[in-house]
């Protein structure tokens, strides 16, 4: 080994990182005496440079014995090039759940501290390249390592959430889940650029939907206006969306959604209208009868008792009720 | 990047001896299209060495570049590598003030050690000198190559 590393023999080297020497002890359990080789030939590799180097390091992050995955995972922080940066994501991206946890982790901060620009749309391309169906917790703690240590700063927020939105035009009736789950991550930053797509293209049922998860009050009028969007997908994501901001002032529009030629609306809307909850609703057909009275009660504080802010809103609900509804057919 | 995307999975490695790969997974093929120039990733690698390293590494290039000149032991194409790779380690030692005086104060080791060790230290110095003094690129003392000019 030592002969091997002083005379630069990097070929040798890598052969020798993917030495065997299995043995099997009394009990017939096997035992491979090679894992101490392998390891010490990645070290060495670690000192030199180049794409060769990182191919070893990055093969052996799959190697049987812990020890040569550490010490492969250590030589690619160590070398902090664009390549061994490119070699880590790949790595990190193909991680299997629950195996080596605590080393998976520290090559996901490491990560974070490399020198190479643009680390977290590489992160993002290389986990919608990998064919995965959602991003993990995990994906997102990477993100968000490799967004904070960006030498970009806060513009590199908007850059990944621009690579992102670029990524949403998929073909009708396709969905990219991993996609719309980054970016319900980055959704308090995002809302400006997903209200930017609604105004034409494919990308717009995406965003209407990413709009909705969002639960920003921006989002309420340009969602008004998808419900009058000739694509009845648009308009029932609309509706869908709608709902979930749960904001009163969308209750006449989705009331009207209601009455929508197609099945698919209709139904959104009164989804929309069903999670939305009577008060809100209420406050929604106040304003359309009495514009102006479109205000909640006034909001428990924050620790305070759920079940007697209950009690507290009701008589308010069945006020606002009976003023729309007006005396009941037995009154005098 | 573009990726075969296969995800590996915990002891699917193909094996002589299935029990011991439980540890095992196989990341999906590497694709390296985000690569630097050789220049620059030499130059990184011997950023983060101490100085120490550097004189190893230095003697290591300094033998490979000679043995790859020769085109010895099929390493004919390696000459660039080690070539690169001496001056990054250079210009890396002229570009710390203090290179080299912990080093030559170094009362560790054997005696044979010790003398190896000033060996390889005043062969890195004086390529070090060389280029601190002279307005030529990547000055190597031994083996200089031909012609450097624009390799840089």
């Amino acid at each position: 080994m030592a002969e091997l590393r002083s005379k630069g023999d990097l070929s040798g080297l890598r052969a020798l990182s993917r030495h065997r020497d299995l043995l099997w002890d009394r009990d017939d359990r096997p035992v491979d005496l090679g894992a101490p080789v392998r390891g010490e030939a990645i070290r060495a590799l670690s000192d030199f440079y180049g794409p060769e180097v990182v191919e070893a390091l990055y093969e052996a992050i799959g190697d049987p014995d812990a020890s040569v995955r550490r010490a492969a995972v250590t030589g690619l922080l160590e070398l902090d090039s664009p390549g061994a940066a490119t070699a880590l994501i790949f790595a990190l991206v193909d991680w299997p759940e629950g195996h080596d946890s605590e080393l998976r982790a520290e090559a996901g901060r490491g990560l974070a501290t490399m020198d190479a620009s643009g680390l977290p749309e590489a992160y993002a391309a290389r986990l919608l390249e990998s064919g995965r169906s959602e991003a993990t917790p995990f994906d997102r703690q990477v993100l968000e390592a490799l967004l904070e240590a960006d030498v970009r700063g806060r513009d590199a927020r908007p850059v990944l959430i621009d690579f992102l939105i670029s990524r949403l035009d998929v073909p009708r009736g396709d969905r990219d889940t991993t996609v719309e789950g980054m970016l319900e991550w980055l959704a308090a930053d995002s809302v400006e650029a997903l209200l930017g797509c609604l105004n034409g293209g494919r990308t717009r049922i995406a965003a209407a939907r990413l709009l909705g998860a969002s639960r920003d009050a921006r989002a309420v009028e340009p969602l008004v206006a998808l419900l009058a969007d000739p694509d009845p997908e648009a308009r029932a994501t609309a509706a869908l969306s709608l709902g979930q901001l749960r904001h009163a002032g969308a209750v006449e529009a989705l009331l009207a959604a209601t009455r929508d030629s197609e099945y698919d609306v209709r139904d959104a809307a009164m989804s929309a209208l069903d999670s939305m909850g009577a008060a809100a609703v209420t406050v929604g057909l106040a304003a359309m009868v009495e514009p102006g009275s479109a205000q909640l009660p006034p909001s428990p504080p924050p620790d305070g008792d759920p079940a007697r802010s209950h009690d507290q809103a009701l008589p308010w609900a069945e006020r606002m009720l009976s003023r729309l509804l007006g005396p009941g057919p037995g009154a005098s | 990047m573009t990726g075969a995307g296969a995800i590996g999975a915990v002891g699917d490695v193909e094996t002589p001896e299935p029990r011991l790969e439980a540890g095992a997974w196989q990341p999906a093929p590497l694709e390296l299209v985000v690569c630097e120039p050789l220049e620059d990733e030499a130059h990184r690698s011997a950023a983060q060495k101490t100085d120490a390293q550097l004189v190893d590494l230095y003697e290591i290039a300094l033998g490979a570049h000679a043995k790859a000149v020769e085109g010895g032991e099929g390493r004919e194409g390696e000459a660039d590598y080690w070539d690169v790779l001496q001056r990054a380690i250079v210009e890396e030692a002229a570009r710390r003030p203090d290179f080299g005086q912990e080093l030559a104060g170094e009362d560790q080791g054997s005696r044979r050690q010790r003398r190896l060790l000033r060996k390889r230290l005043e062969a890195l110095l004086a390529a070090r000198e060389a280029k601190l003094a002279g307005p030529t690129d990547g000055a190597v003392v031994e083996d200089p190559p031909a012609d450097r000019s624009g390799t840089r």
